[in-house]
Order: structure tokens, then sequence, then C-alpha cells
């Protein structure tokens, strides 16, 4: 199988506080992979160090084989149009409008500044695909969390990436939208053969979407493995995020 | 014994804390400076900004312009007329604003509604991952945001201050009037009789620095806001507070300058 990304003993500490205290990871094409762990034991730090926005302390992150920490900017933007990031909120610019936001991307990256035509249809088959062609026109502050999530969703999938990590996809949406979200990504992910990365408590989406799980714990992948694996476990902390 | 008396004289937290933020400002200026020369130029986002930050502070900058040159006129008045010397009013007040009180006060309303704006925006962005967002989507925010703002407020706050200087002769001439009649060309000859270009040049220069001051330190305090909104507050906040001390530094060493360039 094809290795999209290869973290070796990755590490990181913040003024003294050490989160990542070595952490392994691999994700192969067409897979995803689910991360699970309390609040603030550095789960976002570590999907926010594979496309270089933190820099570890130490430790190999290789992304399509290639190594981050050798990268300059510019190798290093080009890496990340191969890499989607879906944040937590959203990240949707509010100074301008959905369409805005979605032509953001295109207008930096692919190079088709002067054809108008060419970035409409490519904007309205992104907001078609997360269902939200109606709310092109409007500003960020007009819409509801889960539409600013597809909003996120929609830029993050403008360029066509290979590997998208998702953060926290479902928190704080109810439980219809998190469905409709959780459905998005798998459909995704069937369209455009993206492999990814998803952190989240949501136990729907644990379900629907993990091929593998790595259980973070005290800075360490405390467990990894399969879902039918972690749902017979007979290990409580594990168990707490099943039951 | 112990030597230990030299410790005393050491800066303590509060005090070394502001040097930290004033080499952290300096490193940020050196930065964003050289993104400044970078390209892309992001015209487009360079003249919004101007549009924004410059155009939108326009009302603000006439009303206090006029404002302070009424008041200026009203409060000299009488002191010059005790002296019999009314007709040096006109001078004296323009040279007044022109040099000091024009380019202070303009800044620090720059750095009220400005470097507030721009702390508030930048942290905004950084609290909800917008900055991020733009880094992941290969768009470089020190040069997108950072760099297109602070050349902004370095061209258009000496644009605000030429014009409210010349508002602030409106509203001298329109005081002039209030108790004697002077006519707008006797009124402007006599000020700009006494008005040289040592004190035209430097205060333009002054307002230079002060406009990439005020952009660097709002972008700054933004940019580095910490999680949560109360951050984006605070960085609002201590924009307004940092730009306007800066402001004041800054006046001290341009006016030692400037009398140095005088008497040379």
């Amino acid at each position: 199988m094809e290795k999209l990304i290869e973290i070796q003993d990755l590490q990181k500490s913040f003024t003294g506080r050490d989160v990542l205290k070595g952490i392994d990871l691999t994700l192969n094409r067409g897979e995803n992979v689910v991360l699970l762990g309390r609040s603030g034991i550095g789960k976002t730090v570590l999907i926010k160090c594979i496309v270089g926005l933190i820099l570890p302390d130490s430790g190999i992150i290789r992304v399509f084989g290639e190594n981050i920490e050798d990268l300059n900017d510019e190798g290093l933007n080009t890496l990340r149009k191969k890499v989607g990031f879906l944040f937590q909120g959203g990240a949707v610019y509010d100074s301008m409008t959905v369409r805005e936001n979605l032509e953001f991307p295109i207008k930096r990256n692919l190079k088709i500044k002067k054809n108008k035509d060419e970035i409409d249809n490519i904007v309205h088959k992104a907001l078609e695909n997360v269902g939200l062609l109606d709310a092109i026109d409007k500003m960020p502050s007009e819409l509801s969390g889960g539409m600013r999530k597809r909003v996120g969703l929609a830029r993050t999938l403008i360029l066509n990436p290979e590997i998208i990590l998702y953060d926290e996809p479902t928190t704080g949406l109810d439980p219809i939208t998190s469905k409709e979200i959780i459905e998005l990504i798998l459909e995704i992910q069937k369209k455009y053969n993206t492999s990814s990365i998803i952190i989240t408590h949501d136990i729907h989406c644990i379900r629907s979407t993990a091929n593998h799980i790595l259980l973070i714990k005290n800075g360490i992948i405390y467990a990894e493995g399969t879902l039918s694996e972690f749902m017979e476990s007979k290990d409580k902390e594990i168990k707490s995020y099943f039951s | 014994m112990n030597d230990t008396s030299h410790r005393d004289f050491l800066p303590n937290q509060p005090v070394r804390e502001i040097f930290n933020e004033i080499g952290a400002i300096a490193a940020f200026s050196v930065l964003v400076s050289k993104q400044i020369f970078k390209r892309p130029a992001e015209l487009p986002e360079f003249l919004r900004q101007s549009y924004t930050l410059g155009y939108k502070a326009l009302p603000l900058v006439l009303i206090t312009g006029f404002i302070l040159g009424m008041v200026l006129t009203i409060q000299m008045r009488p002191l010059l007329v005790d002296f019999g010397a009314e007709s040096e009013l006109p001078g004296l007040v323009t040279i007044s604003i022109v040099r000091e009180i024009g380019p202070v006060i303009i800044a620090l309303i720059c750095a009220g509604k400005i470097a507030s704006g721009i702390g508030a925006e930048l942290g905004s962005m950084r609290v909800t991952e917008q900055i991020d967002a733009m880094e992941v989507s290969g768009t470089n925010p020190m040069k997108f945001l950072v760099a297109t703002r602070v050349l902004s407020t370095t061209f258009m706050v000496p644009l605000l201050v030429i014009v409210a200087d010349f508002i602030s002769l409106i509203g001298s001439y329109t005081a002039m009037n209030i108790h004697s009649k002077i006519s707008l060309s006797l009124y402007l000859s006599l000020s700009f009789d006494d008005l040289t270009f040592l004190d035209v040049i430097p205060a333009t220069i002054k307002t230079v620095v002060f406009g990439f001051i005020i952009g660097i330190v709002g972008s700054y305090k933004g940019y580095h806001a910490e999680r949560g909104t109360e951050s984006v507050g605070f960085a609002a906040n201590s924009a307004v507070v940092t730009a306007s001390l800066a402001i004041f530094v800054i006046d001290l060493l341009a006016v030692q300058i400037t009398d140095l360039i005088s008497i040379l």
C-alpha cells in the first residue's frame, strides 16, 4: 500500500509542557485514520504539524515521501495544495462572501485568474457537492455552524486534495447536520478517492468512517487498531469512547 | 559574603517584558518589511486596505482637523491680542499644526481607529483559524494580510495628516472670522509666510513613520493574539495603547533630530 503520510517519533512541547512525546502514524492511500483522545491532548497539534503550521521539536514527518522539514516555502505550498484541511469552525473568511471564499484558493493557486467562467464552474461544482449552491452570495455571518463547516469543506475540496485532514468535523452540530457531514465525508472519499485523518469524538463518525483508529493518551499512541478491535477491547480507556 | 547586590539593579519582570515586546515588534517589522518587497505585489488587497483603513477614517480626521484649527485659534487669540500681535496668529497656528499638532493628533486618532481595527480583525482571524486556513491554502498571510495593511497605513496616514492640516487652517480661518474680518487670501498669505521646508518635510517624514508604526503594532498584536475571544479585545486595546505610546516616543526623537538639523 502506498504510504501518503508517515510520521516517526514526533515530539512537540509548549512552554515546558510535553504535548506529543513520540507519535508514530501512517496513512495509506484510500484509508481513513481516526484520531481519538481527550481534549487538549495534542491531536490538532499533530495534524497541524503535518501541514507545517506548527514545527515539531523532533521526529520525521513525510508527506508523499517528502520530509516537510526539508521543504522551502514554495515546496511547502506545493505540498499543501495536495493536502486539504477542514478546521474545527470551518475557518471561513469573514470578510468575503461564500463565492469569494471559494474563489480565493483558486485564484491564488490554479493560475486561471482571467477565465471567470472556468472559476465560476469550479465554485458552483464545489458548492453543489456540499449542497450549498443557494448560499453562494451570502456572507459567513448569515450561515449556521453546519453551513460554515460545509463551506470550509467545499473550499478544501476546490484544489482537489489527495489527503484531507478533518479537525472535529461534527463537533457542535445537531445530530442531523452531523449525519449530513459524515455522509459528505464518505461521499467525497468515494468521489475523489481521498485519504483522510479525522479527529473526532463522535461515535457515529468513528463507526461510519474509520478504517484504522489511533488513541492518543499522555502524548503517546496508547492504542491502535481497526474499528472492530476497538469495539471488542476490554480496556477501560478504549471502552469509554464507545459506550 | 556573596555579592548579590547587582540583582537589585536587574530590571524586574514587567520591565523585561516591555523590552521583550519592543524586540519582538522590531523583529516583526523586519519580517514584514522583507515581505513588502517580495512578489506577488498584492496590489488589489493593498488598494482595498487603503480604502478601508484610509478613506473610511477620513470623516473622523476632517472633523477633528477642523475643530483642532478652531480651538487652537480661539485659545491663542486673546494672548496675542494682549501683545498686539494678532496678525501673527495665522502663522503661529499654521506652524503649530503643520509641525506638531496635526501629525501627532491625527496619528493618535489613526492609532485609535486603524490600529485597533487591524488588531481586532487579525486577532479574530487568528482565533478562528482563518490565518491558518490561508496559510494551508498556499497564501502567505504575512504578505497578504500584514504587509498590505502596513503599506496602506504607511501611505494613508501621511495623506490623512496633509488633508487634516488643510482642514485645520479652514477651521482656524473660520475662528478668526468670529472676532475679526479677514479675507481667505490674506489669511493664507499670513499662514504660509513663515512656513519653511524645515517645517513641512520633517513633519511629513514623521507621519510616514507614524503610519508604519500604526500598521506594524496593530498587525503584530492581532497576528499574535492567543486563543480565545477575549484575546481579540485585548489585541485591539493593546494595539491602541502601544501605538499611541510609540507615536509619542517617535515624535520626541523626530523633534530632537529636526532640532539638530536646524542647528546645522
